[in-house]
């Protein structure tokens, strides 16, 4: 998976983070036709628990490298940052947005996210290498 | 002044099947004013160049476990950081 594949490539210069939001498509919400295809089939979760669980799920599924936080049953974290169904940011090294993908699933960009990935990694060894007379 | 639905939005509703409409309960006039209201509400997300809402969540272990440890983004400072939102659904 092309975001699995960045975090590795860069993850030394970089932090990653996935935030695990509300669900997209639930079975008892707006269910679509390819998680029926795939059988990616949990109802809306309404507790912590629940939501960790289907978070598990899908972390063991895709093997991912990066370490995941879980949104809050009042979804405080999506709702700041407008992120359903998914969404991309990156940050410069003050925490500061430098780059956002628009909204999922039209706007999703993993290639953007990489190439602005990139951008801040080279900055950041830049600025690094500047601090310590390399 | 409400957002106005890019070509490329207006192209990928088109394109959306008739069965997978059906399947969703959906329809293409609805497509179009839901796309509408959220990128209205999309101008409130954070803009490039502004600190990034902070947040404290709890992490999930490694196994998919719940630890009861939280992370805070702040504290990711002094390096850039990569933010990936989504479910698995």
């Amino acid at each position: 998976m092309r975001l699995d594949q960045t975090a590795k490539t860069y993850g030394d210069r970089v932090h990653f983070l996935c935030v695990y939001i509300k669900e997209a498509h639930p079975t008892d919400g707006s269910q679509s036709p390819s998680n029926v295809d795939d059988g990616i089939l949990y109802a809306d979760p309404t507790t912590e628990d629940e939501r960790a669980e289907v978070a598990a799920a899908c972390m063991l599924r895709y093997n991912f490298s990066f370490p995941m936080v879980l949104d809050n049953m009042t979804n405080e974290v999506e709702s700041r940052y407008f992120a359903m169904p998914e969404r991309l940011y990156v940050l410069d090294s003050d925490g500061r947005v430098a780059w956002k993908c628009g909204l999922g699933p039209y706007f999703f960009d993993a290639a953007g996210f990489e190439a602005a990935v990139r951008e801040q990694a080279e900055t950041a060894t830049t600025v690094a290498s500047r601090s310590t007379g390399e | 002044m409400a957002a106005e639905l890019s070509p490329e939005i207006v192209q990928r509703i088109e394109t959306i099947g008739d069965e997978e409409l059906q399947f969703r309960g959906w329809t293409r006039d609805g497509m179009r004013e839901s796309w509408t209201r959220r990128l209205e509400r999309d101008r409130q997300s954070p803009q490039v160049g502004d600190i990034a809402p902070d947040f404290t969540l709890e992490r999930l272990s490694a196994e998919g476990k719940r630890t009861g440890e939280f992370m805070t983004l702040s504290s990711l400072r002094g390096r850039p950081a990569g933010l990936i939102f989504g479910s698995f659904t």
